[in-house]
């Protein structure tokens, strides 16, 4: 007896997709995990084969150069993707790229990632992480031949399971890929990126054992004035953002305006700067988190904080400036533990009532210069709860978060790229999310001034007055050229049916009889944007026949690029 | 996905493929652990040699080159609590006292009966004057949990307390650890002469005596058990005993040849010791008034604002001296009672008034008074 196959039903089909996807999401997170993990270890075998137990002068001067000037040959050649954090190109890949992220990639970031951190460059090594695990994710989705939504769907995840394990954080890796990559904190992709998240720092713990980042004091607000404390950290902090990543932005514009052919040493200049300043401050050397935890511990002066913020300053902003691939999660952290220091002494100098610990300024110092320079303040509370396992510690944290400064900054520090090519798509990227969140209505996407043409004109004639129409200024010329171009579309589209000298009436026939109004959703335009042909017209609610404009791709586009609130 | 006809094999495919990335993510993960353990490995070699190194330059008195050396080793491993207790050492010993606490109190909070920890606590803790949190360490130290063959230790760290809390004159308090301290220790002489030594140095000079007869039981004729007995006996008012003590050491310090000296002369001069013919008290006691006088007059000199009170005295002495003749001592012999009080209080007055005696009969004057006063 035969048995009858019996076709799964669509919703049989999605439920099956949805389980394997789920059970990808495990998968990924786990290699993610291993990623991170795997990163982390290889750049300390590697730091310490290139530096030995201590390190003689001759070390710490010649080998970041050495070392830069293969690894600015490998990004210049082979892997020109991959400068930088990596965070700013994830964050490109899921919004502009659909998710793909080739190949090369997450291999080029590990090794390029590995030899500028193990060289002393002054980097961290979770940005990196983070491009590795989306890669990895995007890969394999790419390998599994899913469909682009499901592909770029896992870019987040991945990202997720690689910070959750390099931090040992699972829940801001989670607050993070919401934050930061998916740029909505009600992303639907939730559930799937605390599943990648659980399974990578399970990976993790069971690698490295569950050994927290940093050993921290337990934290107390000794004093409710200490709030005003806190809060003149924030604005220290926020200073000192700004300060940092004008900086660096500066940096690399003079790194940029070198001839070309330099480009390929310039990672080696870096270096030797670098080798130079590891001379004098070798404690600035690559990720610095023991320097992070002698700080936390209140184990170090005023004057020796000072002396390594300064440093890792100049550190940081050479490194990434001249093109090396590492990040500046670790250097923000770095930074804001030794600003959080310093203020620390100085209120408990100048305070006449009892203060905490200078480790706890510190603590709370690393949130607000991670919340001021990653532009992630969720994130940054997560991950100093998660880190002290504290719930007093949310109070000042909320405290010292930057008042407002860092959106002085153009851009955060590390969504500017190493590349001319990143730095635009980052921005793009990140204006667009920004202004996703203010664009509401039909009436913010559409173009109002349009070329009209009488239903009764032919094809030919209507064809003509949409190229012939003219506008003025550049805005307007812009409305107008996206206008012709719709229209020209739609009666292409008419004359390759063959109605050519037809009048456009007897062919534009809309797949839909419904209306759309000035007053409709976003959502609901773009769902609808799709079943007309690339061009929706907006008619009024009083009065139907009168058109208000129309929603293209373009003005779609041109809507979401603005500057939030313009 | 796919398309609803093409479903089960493609499902069959995704499925397939998932096993093989769970294939490779598990092979993925025995060789990240792999590299993980050798990294540990090199790791904790690592903190090996940087231990090393700090701690010799420790030993060298090189604390800073210590502090730095032990950093390295500590953020190598964090496991080991040697590394961390030396770095707290190398702190204390470069003057961060503050960083080193709060190291000793982290790893306090992993184990609150290590003794060694809590002794490095109470050692800060006594820098920094807090002789409460001392004592607190001090006694969660000694009554922590101490491995095998380390008893001698804790006798040693319980003397450390005692001598810790005499030199801030907390004496109640010391002679009780001494107590403590005497019921567990080992019966030998040096650690009864040692126990002697507290008790008398706590003001327990009974007790004292005891630890230096039982060593002297031990080891007759040991010179510091002498030594120290004399020492307990002199400060129990027993001179006879403490002359001969002291006579018998067979060395004596400077402090304790003076002790034997006035020790002999409070027994030489003292005109109420039993068994004494009437003259030879008269002839004592006229020795001490003339002693007495000579030092009156002498204090009256260097100190003329104190004249007044001394003068009175001096008038006191001078009408003893009808008194002090043989027949009126026979007719009242409680004058010689009252005679010696006289003295006693004028070297008294002069030894508050010009600073404690420096010569041995004045003292010995003094002595002879306190050891009369009590019972008259």
């Amino acid at each position: 007896m035969t048995r009858l196959k019996v076709p799964l039903t669509p919703q049989q089909l999605r439920l099956r997709e949805n389980q394997i996807f789920l059970a990808l999401t495990i998968v990924i997170g786990v290699l993610a995990g291993l990623s991170a993990v795997l990163f982390s270890l290889a750049i300390s075998f590697t730091t310490r084969a290139f530096f030995g137990l201590e390190p003689s002068w001759t070390r710490l001067l010649f080998i970041p150069p050495a070392v830069s000037l293969v690894t600015g040959f490998l990004l210049y050649r082979y892997f020109p993707g991959v400068r930088g954090s990596g965070v700013p190109q994830t964050e490109a890949a899921f919004h502009l790229n659909g998710g793909v992220i080739p190949p090369s990639v997450p291999f080029g970031k590990f090794l390029t990632g590995v030899l500028c951190i193990s060289s002393g460059h002054s980097m961290g090594r979770e940005g990196p992480s983070v491009q590795i695990g989306a890669g990895i994710a995007s890969v394999i989705g790419q390998w599994l031949r899913l469909s682009p939504e499901r592909v770029k769907e896992l870019v987040p995840v991945g990202a997720a399971g690689a910070l959750s394990a390099a931090f040992n954080t699972p829940v801001a890796a989670v607050i993070f890929a919401l934050e930061e990559i998916i740029g909505d904190m009600n992303a639907t992709l939730l559930g799937s990126t605390v599943v990648a998240s659980v399974a990578s720092v399970i990976v993790e713990r069971s690698l490295l054992g569950n050994e927290p980042l940093f050993h921290v004091p337990v934290y107390h607000l000794v004093h409710p004035a200490e709030l005003v404390a806190y809060a003149a950290l924030g604005v220290v902090g926020g200073i000192v953002s700004l300060g940092f990543s004008q900086g660096l932005l500066r940096l690399r514009a003079a790194f940029r305006r070198l001839p070309a052919s330099t480009r390929v040493i310039q990672p080696a200049m870096g270096g030797l700067a670098i080798g130079m300043l590891l001379l004098v401050v070798p404690a600035v050397m690559g990720v610095g988190y023991d320097s992070v935890d002698q700080a936390l511990n209140g184990g170090m002066l005023a004057g020796t904080m000072a002396i390594l913020l300064s440093a890792k300053l100049v550190g940081t902003m050479i490194s990434y400036a001249s093109g090396n691939a590492g990040g500046i999660f670790a250097p923000s952290l770095y930074i804001g533990a030794m600003v959080g220091g310093i203020v620390g002494t100085g209120v408990q100098w100048l305070s006449p009532f009892p203060t905490a610990d200078i480790g706890a300024y510190a603590l709370v110092g690393m949130g607000t210069l991670f919340a001021g320079i990653i532009r992630a303040p969720m994130t940054s509370v997560f991950m100093i709860f998660e880190i002290t396992q504290d719930y007093e510690i949310l109070v000042p944290l909320d405290g010292g978060q930057p008042p407002g400064l860092h959106d002085l900054a153009p851009l955060p520090a590390h969504a500017e790229s190493t590349t001319r090519s990143c730095s635009r798509t980052t921005c793009t990227c990140r204006r667009r999310r920004h202004a996703a969140r203010f664009v509401r209505t039909a009436r913010d996407l559409m173009d109002a001034e349009l070329p009209t043409v009488s239903g009764a004109a032919s094809m030919d004639e209507g064809l003509g007055a949409a190229r012939g129409s003219t506008g003025t200024g550049r805005a307007g010329g812009r409305a107008r050229q996206s206008g012709r171009r719709g229209a020209g579309r739609a009666l292409e589209a008419a004359r390759e049916a063959g109605a050519w000298g037809e009048p456009i009436r007897s062919s534009w026939t809309s797949p839909s009889a419904l209306a759309h109004h000035p007053d409709h959703s976003l959502d609901v335009v773009l769902a609808r944007l799709a079943d007309n042909s690339g061009v929706l017209p907006i008619v009024s609610r009083s009065n139907v026949r009168r058109v208000e404009g129309a929603v293209t791709a373009d003005s779609v586009l041109r809507a979401v690029s603005r500057p939030p609130g313009s | 996905m796919s398309a609803p006809d093409s479903t089960p094999r493609f499902i069959q495919r995704e499925v397939v493929l998932l096993a093989i990335l769970a294939l490779v993510a598990s092979v993925a993960f025995i060789l990240t652990r792999e590299v993980a353990q050798r990294q540990q490995a090199t790791n904790l070699s690592d903190a090996a040699a940087w231990y090393a190194i700090g701690e010799a330059a420790l030993d060298a008195g090189q604390a800073e080159r210590a502090v730095a050396s032990l950093r390295q080793a500590t953020s190598r491993n964090r496991d080991d609590r040697r590394y961390t207790l030396t770095l707290a050492r190398a702190l204390a010993a470069n003057g961060q006292s503050d960083e080193a606490r709060a190291v000793l109190l982290g790893l306090r909070e992993g184990g609150p009966d290590d003794p060694d920890v809590n002794i490095e606590l109470a050692r800060l803790a006594v820098r920094r004057q807090d002789v409460n949190e001392a004592l607190r360490f001090y006694q969660s130290a000694l009554y922590g949990i101490w491995p095998p063959g380390r008893e001698g230790e804790r006798s040693r760290l319980r003397v450390e307390l005692i001598r810790m809390l005499l030199q801030r004159e907390e004496r109640e308090r010391a002679l009780s650890e001494v107590v403590a301290l005497s019921t567990n220790l080992p019966d030998d002489a040096p650690s009864r002469i040692e126990a002697g030594r507290l008790f008398l140095a706590a003001g327990d000079p009974e007790r004292a005596l005891d630890q230096f007869g039982r060593a002297l039981q031990l080891t007759p004729g040991d010179g510091d058990a002498l030594a120290g007995a004399g020492e307990a006996a002199f400060a129990r008012a027993d001179y006879a005993a403490a002359r001969r003590y002291l006579s018998q050491a067979p060395e004596l310090p400077e402090r304790l040849q003076d002790l034997r000296a006035v020790a002999r002369l409070v027994l030489e001069q003292d005109p109420l010791e039993p068994r004494l013919p009437l003259a030879t008290r008269r002839a004592r006691l006229v020795a001490a008034v003339e002693r007495a006088s000579a030092r009156l007059e002498q204090c009256a000199a260097s100190r003329p604002a104190a004249s007044a009170s001394l003068e009175a005295l001096q008038a006191e002495l001078t009408a003893l001296a009808p008194t002090l003749e043989l027949r009126a001592l026979r007719d009242q012999p409680e004058q010689i009672d009252h005679g010696l009080d006289v003295v006693y209080r004028v070297e008294r007055a002069a030894a508050d008034s010009c600073g404690a005696p420096t010569a041995p009969e004045d003292r010995a004057l003094l002595r002879i008074g306190e050891r009369h006063r009590g019972a008259s």
